[in-house]
Order: C-alpha cells, then sequence, then structure tokens
C-alpha cells in the first residue's frame, strides 16, 4: 500500500493560495459549494465557473492534479448522468424506447448536474491541494468555535480529528510492516481461493487493532502526564494570522456572491 | 461558576482517534476480488461494523462521524480515493449516510441481546447483519432509487451483489471483535 493513497491531496508548491489563512480557504469552499446549487441558468454557470478557474490558475497546481481528484468518482458521475438522460421526461422527445425516452428537460437536467458534479469537486480539490491537513484542523477548531454556546465540545472534537489525521500514516506503515511480518511467516495474500483470503484478513486486522488501542492507551497516559485536561481552556502553538491577502479573498468571494445574486436577479 | 464536565476523558479520546485512523486505512487496503462476482470485497464498512462492536454505540458513533466529517471536507478516505461533497451528494450517498447511524443501532443492539443473556456469535452476527448489511442496503437502495429515477425493487435488486461480500465482512468482524473483547488493552478506563 502507498500511504499517498490516503494524504495524495496536498502540492507542495508555492503560490498564492497556499499562503492565505486556511481559514478563509474553507469558508470560500463552503460557501462556493453552497452558490453551485443557487445556479439556474446559463450565466450564473459560467460566472462560477470562471470564479473556479481563478482559483486553479492562483493554485499553482497542475491540471493533473485535478483530475486525480475527479478520476475516482467518474463513474459515479457517468451513471448519475445517464440515468438521468434515460429516465427523465419532459419537453420535447427525440428519442425513446420501452421506458427510456431521451427528452430536452432530462438532457438539460443532465448537463446541470455532470456540470454540479465536476464543480463541486474540483473546488474541493482547490482547497486539499493548497492546504495541508493540520491547517484545515485548526480551521475547523476556529470555524466552531460559536458551537461552545449550545455546550459542543469543540475543542475534544478538534484534538481527536488532529489525532486521527496524525496516526494515519503511522498506521499505515504498521500495517505495512504487519502485511511483511505475515508473509516471512508464510502467508501469501494473493493467492488462495475465496475462503482462503478471509482467514488471511484476520493475522492482519488483529495485530492492528491491539497496536493501535496500546498506543492510544500510551497516548493518553502521556497527555495526562503533561497536564492536559479535556475541559480546560487552551493555548495555540500554531497561529492562524491574518493577512492583507486574506481580505482580498474575502473581497473576492463577495464579489462572485453579489455577481451570482444579480446575475439571478436580471437573467 | 463550575465548569459542566464534558463526558469523554482522554483515553476516550485517543481511542476514538485511532477508530477514525484506521477506518480511514481500510479503505486503502485493495479490495479481495470475487471470482464470480464483478465487485470486490472493499474492507472500508467492515471498519464501521466494528467501530458499533467494539467501542460502543457512543464511541463507535462519534468515531464514524468525525470519519465523514472528514470525508466532507474532501479528504480522499473513502475506498478508492474518492472524498468530497459529492460521495454524499451522489447515487451512493445512501449507503454513506446509513453509516452514520449503524454503531449506534449494533451497540445498542448488543447491549440489548447481552442484558437478556443472548451472548452468542450467532446472535452478535445476525445483529451485525441486519444493522450492518440489510440496513444500510436498504437506506442506500432508496437513496440510490431516487437519484437515477427508478424503483427501490429494482435499486434492492442491484445491491444483491454487494450483501454476499457484506455478510462476509460482518462474518470477520464478529470473528475479531469477539477475540478482542479479551484483550485487556480494550478494556476501556475512565
Amino acid at each position: 500500500m502507498n500511504s499517498k493513497i490516503v494524504f495524495g491531496s496536498y502540492v507542495p508548491v508555492k503560490s498564492i493560495l497556499h499562503r492565505l489563512d486556511p481559514r478563509i480557504k474553507l469558508i470560500m469552499c463552503i460557501i462556493y459549494v453552497i452558490l453551485i446549487f443557487f445556479v439556474n441558468n446559463f450565466l450564473a454557470a459560467i460566472w462560477l465557473l470562471l470564479a473556479l478557474l481563478a482559483a486553479i490558475k492562483l493554485s499553482n497546481v497542475g491540471l493533473r492534479q485535478y483530475w486525480q481528484g475527479i478520476k475516482p468518482l467518474f463513474l459515479i458521475i457517468l451513471i448519475t448522468v445517464a440515468f438521468q438522460i434515460l429516465f427523465s421526461s419532459g419537453g420535447k422527445m427525440y428519442w425513446h424506447w420501452g421506458i427510456m425516452a431521451i427528452t430536452r428537460d432530462g438532457l438539460i437536467n443532465s448537463l446541470i448536474i455532470f456540470y454540479r458534479f465536476i464543480v463541486i469537486i474540483t473546488a474541493s480539490t482547490v482547497l486539499t491541494a493548497t492546504t495541508q491537513t493540520f491547517q484545515i484542523a485548526d480551521a475547523l477548531a476556529w470555524l466552531m468555535k460559536p458551537l461552545q454556546i449550545i455546550k459542543v465540545p469543540v475543542n475534544q472534537i478538534t484534538l481527536m480529528l488532529s489525532i486521527a489525521l496524525r496516526f494515519v500514516p503511522t498506521i499505515m506503515d504498521e500495517t505495512n510492516k504487519i502485511m511483511k511480518a505475515q508473509r516471512a511467516r508464510g502467508i501469501n495474500f494473493n493467492a488462495g481461493n475465496l475462503l482462503t483470503r478471509i482467514k488471511h484478513l484476520v493475522p492482519i486486522l488483529i495485530p492492528l487493532f491491539v497496536n493501535s488501542f496500546k498506543r492510544a492507551e500510551e497516548l493518553a497516559t502521556a497527555m495526562e502526564a503533561r497536564g492536559y485536561d479535556p475541559n480546560a481552556p487552551r493555548t495555540h502553538y500554531r497561529q492562524l494570522v491574518w493577512h492583507k491577502n486574506d481580505a482580498w479573498a474575502s473581497l473576492a468571494l463577495l464579489i462572485v456572491t453579489v455577481g451570482l445574486v444579480c446575475i439571478r436577479i436580471f437573467f | 461558576m463550575i465548569r459542566e464536565k464534558i463526558s469523554l476523558s482522554i483515553h476516550e479520546m485517543t481511542v476514538v482517534a485511532m477508530m477514525v485512523a484506521i477506518i480511514a486505512i481500510l479503505g486503502a487496503v485493495p479490495g479481495i476480488p470475487l471470482g464470480f462476482i464483478p465487485v470486490p470485497i472493499v474492507l472500508q464498512n467492515m471498519g464501521i461494523m466494528i467501530a458499533g462492536e467494539l467501542l460502543g454505540p457512543r464511541l463507535g458513533t462519534i468515531a464514524v462521524w468525525l470519519f465523514l466529517f472528514l470525508v466532507v471536507l474532501g479528504l480522499p478516505l473513502l475506498s478508492g480515493g474518492r472524498g468530497g461533497m459529492v460521495t454524499i451528494l451522489g447515487p451512493t450517498g445512501g449507503y454513506i449516510f446509513a453509516w452514520l447511524f449503524v454503531p449506534l443501532l449494533i451497540g445498542l443492539s448488543l447491549k440489548l441481546s447481552w442484558h437478556y443473556g443472548m451472548t452468542q456469535g450467532v446472535t452478535e452476527f445476525l445483529i451485525i447483519w441486519l444493522w450492518g448489511v440489510i440496513f444500510v442496503e436498504g437506506v442506500g437502495a432508496i437513496w440510490l432509487a431516487n437519484q437515477l429515477h427508478t424503483t427501490f425493487i429494482s435499486a434492492l435488486a442491484s445491491n444483491i451483489l454487494f450483501v454476499f461480500g457484506d455478510t462476509i465482512k460482518a462474518l470477520i468482524a464478529v470473528s475479531i471483535t469477539r477475540r478482542l473483547r479479551h484483550i485487556k488493552v480494550f478494556l476501556l478506563r475512565r
């Protein structure tokens, strides 16, 4: 297994987007996805597409990376679009056979679905390609602060997310080691019938769980020894600092939103 | 004023975090091809079942919700490197939505069965199978039918291929969890 499978999203190049505060990037991505669902005509679609293309340009990330984000979901998109074309009704009918029919509304709806899926995936890829996972965790912690008013344990949630993200590569390496150790003891993971392969999962999974939970116990003990209290307010080593570029990004987001509202009103 | 104590201890938090990481890694493990069925067995939803069995209804649910929270943010943690909101909004979103409730249902059902003295492996397997396989496939089929404008029956029929693999995963999950429960490291301290 390749560790990059899980964390292959981040692309370490220099760009304007990479240097932005992760909070504004997270907010921009969320609002952009919401705006996608307000697109109701061609001009609005073009407007949001231009905004996305500008973000792609500013990110300095190769187009191959964006295709990597789309590729795993492309089959799902194609299936959804195909069903939309064949089983929708409304408008002029071009072709039909049995319960299947190609209609104008079906074609339009499938185009909208395709557009939305591609744009949403690409917007997410812009975020994950230009922001490291721990920065996303920091941004989340900041965004979730209002939830403390309704007694949501925000500190604990962000701590669990940070620990989980930190230990994915470690547990991945450990899984690889366990598999190699079991191979050295004679297990062939790629051979045998179904039952044999199923049996071979057990020598991987049980050590994986035992080691992980031991690590959890050791980590908890170490945290207690360092004076961590889940209920106490805490300071932050990594500070999120707002810069002038972040203000420009906020302005850009405002322009995109206002532009979309105007297009919806006047067209 | 005295601050209200939050329920999770440090150990519980680290255990939940490890479970989230394990679920993510199970998605990266390559699937086991079944010769006679075109869909390979992917282990990720087995992680969802084990979360409910091993951690119980409360911690298991927290682990799965945190995992799906990361997925929605765009991290490619689902099997095949998928992630982002499209995985929730697309035709297969129903299965992922059902995952939110699987650990709660499994954990509560197990507690109920233990309360009535039913501690056999068969009972445990039936509980895992009911909530981890049938419930997930049912919810997934409803959403699939809605998204693809087809009937619930035909969506259910298309799920039959997956039920076989999921049943095997339920068997593995029960087998592994019953062994793990005897190990001291799985006793959660508060």
